[in-house]
């Protein structure tokens, strides 16, 4: 049998199912005009939560570019310090052996030894280099310590500690953050002269060094020299660590593009408009509201009393 | 009668009132609830004309109202069901949006704190990136706050909702009762008013949207309304009278509904559905969850930030502290958190712990020193031993098959004043304190059986030690870290403490060191036996000499006595030319004046002059200021003494006393019975009398001390009551140390004596003691020490033993004064069963807190041995063996270890100490950032948790999206069924309309035939 339909209940459920599509066809314009797939947590509350999900990853990933851009301000620092020092380095030693020379007179030694002093000092100031926020660059981690200071007796020493710390630049990449000062101005190995072996310290190899210069103390000037071979090995395999670690910067700046990159697709994937598809649902929802209002208009004028005359 | 007319006008007057239902209908085509109206005509009776009967007309009998009690029913189900899911997808899309959000969610402010901490391991000294990791771990809270804020806006609306359900229901239900009343007026439900019928029905409809009812009906249509299971309890329509719904004002939620809140107050049981039961549902499943869910995660994070906060080292140095709070006063966790620190360098970047290579070392090798997080050990290892020196139930340890020691407990760090009594003790026993690292503190040295048994890691020990026993039973500058240890008896100076006359405490005063012995149990031998050979024990570290018992002669106090007296006389304290000691030798009888006053006591001691004691008992400075004399000579102080040997002999004195025998008998005065004999040394002093109860010698504790005393001359034994009412019996002067013999006793083993004592043969007497007493001098160092030493001939040296103390009614036990240095492990060695009692203070403290205090050196002395040194006292904590020949060689001390880039050299010295001054290192903070990953809540970090928390909420949202559409259709189904039956369709009206109006006209048009006919009649003249 036909179902009876009362008459309110007709009118009841046109505007209940007009009011549906225009519901639809509004939340579509809301997506065509946000972009978005998703305008409300509460549309799609599976995707939301991956979306925040990758929120948060890339925000990560955005932090550790952020770390690295930092670690590379700081490698390059101490990378032109160090090869500064290496450059001084050379004209110490080419100074020492002019010294060694036996031509040379006492005189001549002290004019080189006023030179040395000069380039030495300046070797102290490139070691004790400051980052802009005035922390130490090869102090270890005692970073407000004058790294290379004079001790109680006057002898230049290594006042930072040995602290190499790391910093996370990805989810499972930790690189180097520092290199302490006692790492690139090594000790040099002497004999204690009591047939042990005893470690001097960078400054007083040079010190050292200068003094025999002075004194014309050949023996001293000969193992000042070896000596200053050993110091620049130890200044290079500090440059080339930094320049390893520079590298490492860029590579994993490309890394983390590349991380970022395929999270946003992900995430876009997730979250943004198919403008097709969703212009074509509106076009859809248009036509069935048009159609919906029409026939509404239409049904509800039939009425039997138009009959009654 | 049956004619035209009337049948017509009976139609007309029927069709009339059809017509008159049919509008009625039409007017009402938009009332709610208007069920519609059918009119009924029928015939009238027939009138019967010879055999036939002839048709009356028509009778409009009655308009009856269209409606189905199924439909409706199911309608009001239907109601209830689809307003149920209502709260639930309104307010749950609502949380979700909250939770949800980028703008007040919680991930993005997790994402900046984490951000921060990553910024600033990067540049851990810089105050701006620290200053930036508190305002973001603000950020933390106040998102935290934010959200729950949030939530607790929801939870109000949602109360004011259901609070406004309640009323509206009390409403509905008032007007209902109203209806019922007039309903009464008609006895069966044909009589009721169509108006009157739909009003209810459309009340129960509005109800069932706010709750899920049952009803039931009377036959006149009087319904009565439950929001229970059943219709016997939370009756809100009870036939003419309703009763109001509401809050209970008692209940803690204020969530609770209840019956007549405000009268007669019923709980409300078994509601649900509808709005009200969506509400509450949403409140329970949803967003107490969320709130609950919420919390844990704030306590969470918390609790996680604060422990790797505590675990480093902040700008200053120190250890860090708590950075964040949960204020108690908040009303959710959520919203409590307070950020503690406002000060950027308290924020702790730097790890525990720092290795730093000696700048003089000949090696470059590089060190690396991590923490591997310890837990905090238990004071007292073993659980069995309790705190208390006297205990009843003292620990048994046995040492035999095969094994060589017994392992007793560990004492933790930081334990105080802890001492281990070993009783029972068995020949050759012997305690022995070591640390884990195999130097030992106290004892015996171990043989090398003993080593080999002992010294392994099963037993606690490190691997790879070295044992050694230089710090054995030393204290001080050469104790292992400066402790104070001691192994053998020893009594302190005790210090009594003195209240002043408003009852403050005042200074203690300390009272002489007295060491006591048990009672001395006697031994006889029918040979000369050596009981203790000379060297073994020695008092005060002055070797005593042998211990010798002639044949027959037996063991007692009084010959333990003159044996340390011996010793006593042997060793004085200091010895001098008694031209520095004295001088101005006073004439007085019973002074004597000093010159190097310092050397005596305030408190009287001893001084030897020859061979000739002289104890005094104080000292007083002369009127003149410069002179001191002593005063109190009690013995052996004469002019003549003093003239016959100041001239040549050497003055000594020695600050201990002469041994003294004593015997005392301590009852408590509670435990006594004085229904019950005694006897002392056999003298009766209370006989029950022939069937008394009560020896007629006492009764009470007064008249019983008074008992003892009177017989005291032939008992030789004297009866007084101590300070705190114990009762003290002790021989009378001049028979000190003899043996006491109690009775009665009785052979059943139970107590039969008015001291109450469980006696028998043998256990009834009571043994002399042996008492010592120093001189009160420095009070620190004025105690009574009773230790062993070496004798024998050189090749075959042996040491003193617990078990030669034992003999003596001395004690033994291991001391460690004031704090323990580091773990102390206790054993026993030597076969046989023993005990262990014990006494200690202090608690243990945090491993890594000592560590950090201390500065320990390690040093390579041999290319595959390095030891460690505390480099504060200089002790070498540990001597190992390092094989540098596996992969990766790790130090291991105490929680630390130490890596280095390859194997070091000989003489290098690498130092590891708290780390108090590295404001650049980042280690901690490398571990704050890594908490973002970090696994906390189950599997889960904690952004993940909250995530999880969202989806939750997402799912109930869709769940109940997808619940509410179902049922909307199922309810549209609903609705068309009861509208198929009741509701107004105008085109079928119009139809009605059309038939009953042509049926008017028709009957109409008969009326008038009839008067056509009448008049035909008529005219017929």
């Amino acid at each position: 049998m036909v179902m009876k339909v009362s008459t309110s209940m007709f009118f009841d459920r046109a505007s209940s199912q007009l009011g549906n599509v225009q519901g639809s066809l509004a939340k579509t314009q809301e997506q065509l005009s946000t972009g978005k797939q998703i305008t409300k947590p509460s549309d799609a509350p599976d995707k939301a939560s991956l979306v925040t999900r990758l929120e948060s990853e890339i925000a990560r990933q955005k932090s550790y570019q952020g770390n690295i851009k930092s670690i590379e301000i700081r490698l390059k620092a101490e990378e032109t310090a160090l090869n500064s020092t290496s450059d001084v380095m050379f004209r110490m030693k080419e100074l020492a052996v002019q010294a060694a020379n036996d031509t040379l007179g006492a005189a001549d030694r002290k004019t080189i030894s006023l030179e040395m002093t000069e380039l030495r000092n300046q070797i102290l100031s490139l070691a004790n280099s400051q980052d802009s926020n005035g922390n130490y660059l090869f102090a270890g981690s005692r970073v407000s310590q004058m790294p290379f200071s004079p001790d109680a007796k006057g002898v230049l020493v290594y006042k930072g500690d040995q602290a190499r710390m790391v910093v996370g630049v990805g989810d499972n990449r930790r690189m180097n953050q520092n290199i302490p000062g006692s790492d690139a101005f090594t000790n040099v190995v002497r004999d204690d002269g009591k047939g042990g072996r005893i470690g001097i310290g960078f400054f007083q190899s040079l010190g050292d060094l200068i003094d025999a210069v002075k004194g014309s103390n050949r023996v001293a000037i000969q193992r000042g020299i070896s000596e200053i071979d050993s110091l620049q090995q130890g200044l290079s395999d500090a440059t080339a660590q930094v320049g390893t670690d520079l590298n490492v910067v860029d590579s994993q700046n490309n890394v983390l593009d590349e991380i970022t990159l395929r999270l946003k697709t992900t995430m876009s994937d997730i979250q943004d408009l198919d403008y097709t598809e969703a212009i074509t649902k509106m076009n859809k929802d248009q036509l069935a509201l048009e159609a919906a209002q029409s026939s509404f208009a239409k049904i509800s004028k039939l009425s039997l009393f138009n009959y009654i005359n | 009668m049956s004619d035209m007319l009337g049948i017509s006008s009976s139609a007309v007057a029927a069709y009339q009132r059809a017509l008159g239902t049919v509008s009625n209908n039409i007017a009402n085509v938009s009332t709610e609830g208007y069920s519609r109206q059918q009119s009924t005509l029928t015939q009238s009776a027939p009138s019967k004309h010879a055999n036939m009967y002839l048709g009356t007309g028509v009778l409009f009998t009655a308009v009856k109202r269209a409606f189905d009690t199924f439909a409706e029913s199911n309608l009001r189900n239907s109601n209830t069901d689809l307003a149920t899911q209502e709260p639930m997808v309104n307010y749950t899309q609502r949380v979700m949006d909250i939770m949800g959000d980028k703008s007040v969610g919680l991930s993005s402010a997790l994402d900046t704190f984490f951000d921060a901490a990553r910024s600033l391991s990067v540049d851990p000294a810089s105050t701006v990136m620290r200053t930036s990791f508190i305002r973001s771990s603000e950020g933390v809270g106040s998102r935290f706050a934010e959200l729950s804020g949030q939530l607790n806006l929801v939870l109000t609306e949602t109360k004011q909702a259901l609070e406004s359900a309640a009323n509206q229901i009390n409403t509905l239900t008032e007007q209902l009762a109203l209806v019922n009343q007039q309903l009464t007026k008609s006895p069966t439900l044909d009589g009721q008013s169509s108006e009157l019928l739909d009003r209810r029905d459309l009340l129960l409809r509005q109800i069932s949207e706010f709750a899920r009812i049952k009803t039931s009906f009377t036959s006149n249509g009087i319904v009565s309304v439950s929001l229970g299971t059943t219709m016997k309890q939370s009756l809100v329509v009870d036939g003419l009278k309703s009763r109001p719904i509401g809050f209970d004002p008692n209940s803690v939620s204020k969530l609770d509904l209840v019956l007549d809140p405000y009268g007669n107050t019923e709980p409300l049981s078994g509601t649900s559905g509808g709005t009200m039961g969506g509400l509450n549902t949403f409140i329970s499943q949803v967003l107490e969850p969320a709130q609950k869910g919420l919390d844990f995660l704030a306590k969470s994070f918390v609790d996680e930030v604060n422990t790797i906060q505590r675990s480093g080292i902040d700008g200053y140095g120190h250890l860090g502290v708590d950075l964040l709070r949960i204020d108690d006063k908040a009303p959710t966790a959520a919203e409590g958190i307070r950020v503690l620190l406002q000060d950027p360098l308290r924020i702790t970047t730097g790890g525990l712990f720092r290795v730093t290579e000696n700048p003089n070392n000949a090696s470059d090798v590089r060190a690396r020193v991590d923490f591997l997080a310890s837990t905090m050990p238990p004071g007292i290892s073993n659980p069995l031993l309790s705190n208390n020196p006297f205990t009843n139930n003292p620990l048994k340890v046995e040492v035999g098959g095969g094994r060589l020691f017994a392992p007793v407990t560990t004492l933790a760090a930081g334990m105080e004043n802890t001492t281990i009594y070993l009783d029972s003790v068995k020949p050759g026993q012997q305690l022995h304190v070591m640390t884990r690292d195999g130097r030992q503190l106290i004892g015996v040295p171990l043989s090398e059986d003993e080593k080999f048994q002992m010294l392994n890691t099963d037993n606690g020990f490190n691997p790879a030690l070295t044992y050694s026993d230089a710090y054995l039973n030393q204290s001080g500058e050469k104790g292992y870290r400066g402790a104070n240890v001691f192994y053998g008896t020893k009594a302190s100076v005790l210090y009594e403490q003195q209240f002043d006359k408003l009852g403050q405490p005042d200074k203690a005063t300390p009272t002489a060191a007295t060491l006591k012995s048990g009672r001395v149990i006697p031994v006889s031998s029918s040979t000369d036996l050596v009981v203790i050979p000379e060297g073994a024990i020695k008092l005060n570290d002055e070797a005593l000499g042998e211990l010798k018992l002639a044949a027959g002669e037996q063991l007692g106090p009084q010959l333990v006595a003159d044996w340390l007296n011996a010793g006593i006389d042997a060793h004085p304290s200091f010895s001098s030319d008694q031209s520095e000691l004295m001088s101005d030798l006073s004439e007085s009888a019973d002074s004597l004046e000093l010159k190097n006053a310092d050397l005596f006591s305030d408190l009287g001691g001893v001084i030897q002059i020859g061979d000739e004691q002289i104890y005094y008992s104080g000292k007083t400075t002369n009127a003149d200021g410069k002179t001191t004399v002593l005063t109190g000579l009690v013995r052996g102080f004469n002019d003549t003494v003093v003239s016959k040997h100041l001239s040549t002999d050497v003055v000594k004195a020695n600050d201990l006393k002469y041994a003294e025998v004593f015997n005392e008998i301590r009852i408590p005065a509670a435990s006594l019975d004085f229904h019950k004999e005694m006897t002392v040394n056999g003298v009766v002093v209370g006989k029950l009398p022939t069937g008394g109860k009560v020896p007629a010698q006492y009764k009470d504790l007064l008249s019983f001390v008074q008992a003892l005393q009177s017989k005291s001359e032939a008992t030789g034994v004297n009866a007084r009551l101590a300070d705190n009412g114990d009762l003290i019996l002790e021989n009378l002067p001049g028979r000190e140390g003899e043996t006491i013999a109690l009775g009665p006793y009785d052979d059943a083993g139970k107590p039969a004596n008015a001291l109450n004592l469980n006696l028998s043969e043998g256990s009834n007497l009571f043994h002399g003691m042996v008492r010592l007493t120093r001189r009160l001098g420095d009070p620190e160092k004025s105690d009574i020490r009773l230790s062993f030493g070496e004798y024998g001939p050189s090749d075959a040296r042996k040491t003193g033993s617990p078990f030669d103390l034992s003999l003596m009614g001395f004690r033994t036990a291991a001391y460690v004064e004031g704090k323990v240095p580091d773990d102390l492990m206790v054993f026993v060695t030597g076969q046989g069963k023993a005990t262990i009692a014990a006494s200690f203070e202090g608690q243990p403290i945090d491993p890594k807190d000592k560590l950090r205090d201390q500065n320990l050196q390690i040093k390579f002395i041999e290319p595959d041995r390095y030891v460690i040194i505390d480099g504060a006292t200089g002790t070498e904590l540990a001597n190992r063996y390092y094989d540098n020949t596996v992969l990766d060689p790790v130090i291991e001390y105490q929680g630390l270890s130490v890596k280095f880039s390859r194997a070091p050299d000989v003489g290098d010295v690498f130092a590891v100490d708290g780390n108090h001054d590295g404001i650049g290192n980042n280690e901690n903070m490398l571990v704050m950032a890594d908490l973002a990953q970090k696994k906390v809540i189950g599997n889960k970090t904690l952004a993940e948790s909250y995530i999880d928390q969202v989806n939750n909420v997402g799912n109930a949202a869709q769940q109940a999206k997808i619940t509410q559409q179902a049922l909307t259709v199922v309810n549209e189904q609903a609705q068309s069924a009861r509208d198929k039956v009741s509701g107004v369709n105008l085109d079928d009206e119009a139809a009605d309309l059309i038939r009953f109006q042509q049926a008017y006209q028709a009957a109409a048009k008969a009326l008038q035939i009839s008067g056509q006919l009448f008049d035909s009649i008529v005219q017929i003249r």
